[in-house]
């Protein structure tokens, strides 16, 4: 059954830059009255930016926008609300220190006729939206005391209480669980057969296959595909394929000119902590392992919590065969173990002191001089500094003043002198520039010949696919699938991240 | 080797050019304070005299050991603050007091007690802070508190009895070589083992990286809440022996004998160019405050300013002083 409903939203080549980088190249688009579309792509591809734009919160460099026909210029998410567009932020927009009716009506508040606010009006149409969308939760409890999950929930209702005609709900299920993922998907075929059309953004394909009528992709910014579930099938096959796209992509594995050792370094079993599950694998000497997976499934906390940084509740860790307790990462770093954080700036640096002072706090966590051997540390920090080729202008040089990729290169490079044992990195090329990136990657590769043990979360698959000798697939904090030797392709890993959505939705 | 390194080891002139470039932003309060000091000099013949200097920089000499225990906390990082220093000084001089009861050889119990009292009583400040996350200005505002009112309990509101030893009251009020007072060595020793501690040992720069980024340093595997703690415990140690200070430059204990020297601590140390966001400055500065400072005081009171007005012009020149400095240090 084709739908006939009135085009609500065509979009016409839209296009956007962020600097010299291309987000946005071919951003064409369109959907009808009381349809559920989703909207799928690769992390970059574009849905975002695209979405944003339709807001109100972008301005497109160009394109068309037409609602019910009419060609629209937003210049504010004010403008897009007027005209019945209301949209769900992956970043939640809630204010934390307000309660959820509070938040619900924040911007749209109903008054009484002599202008006050009305407060029983508002409470009632925020109670009326919350006992369905998550029954129980209070109206007056403040958002930042609430879950995670509860805090979504709010999100969507407060787009609900909106109304709209047009809703725009961009990975409203990241933080959910399956029960509230239900009562969200019977409200939204509810609104759907009152005729609100509703787009539907999501990494979870499994999700995606259940609620929507049809898929659009988008792949480097431009709208490659629609697969219509009534007259193609629900093919997920064909949708990955999309979303990868066809072509071969970076086949140059470096793994293969490594010798594998099968001497173990680092033994995980069952090792659970917050949303990570029965965490089991061994790293190898000289081994790179990569975590793979959709983002947020628990990548980062698995490296802090092998760093001492979280703590263990359950399972059992070994470092070369000795088993080992950390409450901190100092426990850690004596053992070897050590961490390049995902956020160096926060997490990695010092940002307002010397080259030299970031490179040598690594070591202050060993029991070591309490008078600092400068002389000996000058000579250590100059190797540091010329084997990762590192551009700064003297060692005294304030952290703040290097480059993003210089910056990440300290933050690598204060490890060397420990000769660690395991090299733990989270998202080491993040912000970095190619040149940098290659650099580092050389580095990592260069460890791992002499015998260091390297686990890598990137969030460039690309990255993982080149350097890594095994993969675990995360999702949900568990390991679910692992990809070796030849199975290591793009193709396979976007395959295996989406494929565990389905696995467990189904 | 590649073009990216252009690192080469500092000597001689070029050691000397770096040790500037290190302690540069220390200059600007000293050349304040001697701007000040020529400026008395037109208000009042002699206020610039080597003599009246020299006296200047005794009074210096006792805000700058609080100013000290001041820098180590407000460096920790954390909204550092220690609003107790003066309270643990009062407690530790009329301990020590009492305890050497005037008595030269006693001085040897007195003052290791005291300065282990101090540290106690910081460390609690800084488990409160560390472990209990209690802010650094309640906490020790708190503990301020409790002590002067100890101290109030123990002499039941009555003159407390005990002295300063000979000895003491020498090196807290006299002079020796040149007419140099005593105080101004032991200020030299405090400041040359503060500079060597906190910029060329592990527990300094430890601090610092603690005061600077505290995530950062526990990934490094520093455990950042012992380290707080600890800063207030030296703090408080510290404080102590500013007591042992007051008492001999004063003679007798009296209470509350610190507290007038508690916000003259924190302000020094700012001006001093030590950041309240923690992680950054150097106890050379705050020497230069504490002197400034305490110029400033004696020159409002050269120019025969009532309390009233001494309290006001004080109060703008802090206010001034650190509205420039902010401006100088934001980027």
């Amino acid at each position: 059954m084709e739908n006939n409903g009135s085009v609500i939203l065509e979009t016409k080549s839209i296009k956007k830059s962020f600097g010299g980088v291309k987000a946005l190249v071919d951003g064409s688009f369109s959907c009808r009255q009381g349809e559920i579309v989703g909207l799928l792509g690769a992390n970059g591809s574009g849905k975002t930016t695209f979405s944003k734009i339709i807001m109100g919160l972008l301005h497109s460099d160009a394109g068309e926008i037409y609602i019910e026909g009419q060609p629209v210029h937003f210049r504010s998410p004010m403008d897009a609300m007027r005209q019945g567009i209301v949209m769900v932020h992956q970043q939640l927009s809630l204010i934390p220190d307000l309660t959820v009716w509070e938040n619900i009506n924040l911007g749209h508040e109903p008054r009484t006729k002599i202008g006050a606010l009305d407060d029983e009006t508002a409470r009632r149409k925020a109670a009326e939206v919350i006992n369905r969308l998550a029954p129980g939760l209070s109206l007056d409890r403040v958002v930042k005391t609430l879950l995670p999950s509860e805090q979504q929930l709010v999100e969507i209702a407060k787009a609900l209480s909106k109304g709209g005609k047009l809703l725009i709900l961009d990975e409203p299920t990241a933080a959910l669980e399956q029960t509230q993922v239900n009562r969200l998907f019977e409200i939204m075929r509810e609104l759907k057969s009152q005729g609100t059309t509703i787009i539907f953004i999501s990494h979870r394909l499994g999700e995606v296959l259940e609620i929507c009528d049809y898929v659009v992709v988008f792949r480097n910014g431009a709208n490659v595909g629609t697969v219509r579930f009534e007259k193609d099938g629900r093919d997920e096959n064909r949708i990955v394929s999309l979303i990868t796209g066809k072509e071969e992509s970076g086949q140059q594995n470096g793994a293969k000119d490594r010798i594998r050792s099968e001497e173990a370094r680092l033994e995980a079993r069952h090792l659970s902590a917050g949303m990570l599950k029965e965490i089991s694998f061994t790293a190898h000497r000289g081994e790179i392992i990569g975590i793979g997976g959709l983002q947020g499934q628990g990548q980062e906390d698995l490296l802090l919590m092998l760093a001492g940084m979280i703590h263990l509740e359950k399972g059992e860790l070994r470092v070369n065969g000795k088993p080992v307790k950390f409450h901190h990462p100092a426990d850690a770093i004596r053992h070897g173990v050590v961490l390049v954080p995902g956020d160096r700036q926060k997490e990695g640096l010092f940002l307002n002191h010397s080259l030299f002072m970031n490179v040598i706090y690594a070591r202050f966590g060993l029991r070591g001089d309490w008078l600092i051997p400068f002389k000996r540390l000058r000579e250590e920090v100059k190797q540091v500094v010329s084997t990762l080729s590192i551009r700064t202008e003297s060692l005294e040089t304030e952290m703040q003043n290097l480059s993003g990729g210089n910056q990440q290169k300290v933050v690598v490079g204060k490890w060397l002198p420990l000769k660690p044992q395991v090299l733990l990195l989270s998202d080491p090329a993040k912000g970095v520039d190619v040149q940098a990136k290659r650099e580092l990657y050389d580095l990592i590769r260069d460890l791992a010949r002499r015998g260091t043990s390297v686990i890598l979360y990137a969030s460039d698959n690309e990255e993982l696919v080149s350097h890594c000798d095994r993969i675990f697939v995360l999702y949900e904090g568990q390991i679910v699938e692992e990809l070796a030797g030849a199975e290591i392709t793009e193709d396979n890993l976007v395959a295996a991240s989406l494929r565990a959505t389905v696995k467990q939705s189904a | 080797m590649n073009g990216a390194m252009t690192v080469s080891e500092p000597r001689g002139t070029a050691r000397l050019k770096k040790m500037y470039a290190y302690y540069r932003g220390a200059l600007v309060p000293f050349l304040i304070a001697i701007i000040l000091i020529i400026a008395g000099e037109f208000v009042s013949s002699g206020f610039a005299s080597p003599n009246h200097v020299l006296i200047l920089l005794k009074t210096a000499s006792l805000l700058g050991v609080l100013v000290l225990a001041q820098s180590i906390v407000i460096i920790a990082g954390g909204e550092g603050i220690d609003l107790s220093v003066g309270a643990i000084a009062s407690i530790c001089a009329v301990m020590a007091a009492v305890v050497m009861q005037g008595e030269d050889a006693k001085l040897l119990i007195a003052i290791p007690l005291v300065i282990a009292v101090g540290f106690f009583l910081g460390l609690i400040n800084g488990v409160g802070i560390a472990v209990f996350s209690v802010p650094p200005l309640i906490m020790t505002l708190g503990m301020s508190s409790v002590i002067n009112g100890l101290v109030i309990i123990y002499s039941k509101g009555f003159i407390i009895r005990g002295s300063a030893s000979k000895l003491l009251q020498t090196i807290g009020s006299g002079q020796s070589l040149f007419g140099i007072p005593n105080m101004l060595f032991v200020w030299l020793v405090i400041i040359v083992i503060a500079l060597f501690v906190l910029g060329r040992t592990k527990s300094g720069i430890t601090l610092y990286g603690v005061g600077a980024n505290e995530l950062t340093a526990e990934l490094n595997g520093v455990h950042a809440k012992r380290v707080r703690a600890l800063a207030y415990a030296f703090s408080g140690a510290i404080s102590a022996l500013a007591g042992v200070f007051l008492l001999g430059y004063n003679g007798l204990p009296f209470m509350e004998m610190g507290s007038p020297y508690v916000l003259p601590s924190v302000a020094a140390a700012v001006i001093g160019g030590i950041s309240l966001a923690g992680g950054a400055g150097n106890y050379l500065g705050a020497v230069g405050g504490s002197i400034l400072l305490t110029t400033l005081t004696a020159l409002l009171v050269t120019m025969r300013m009532g309390e009233g007005g001494k309290q006001v012009v004080f109060g703008l020149v802090l206010i001034i002083l650190l509205a420039i400095y902010g401006r100088r240090t934001e980027r």
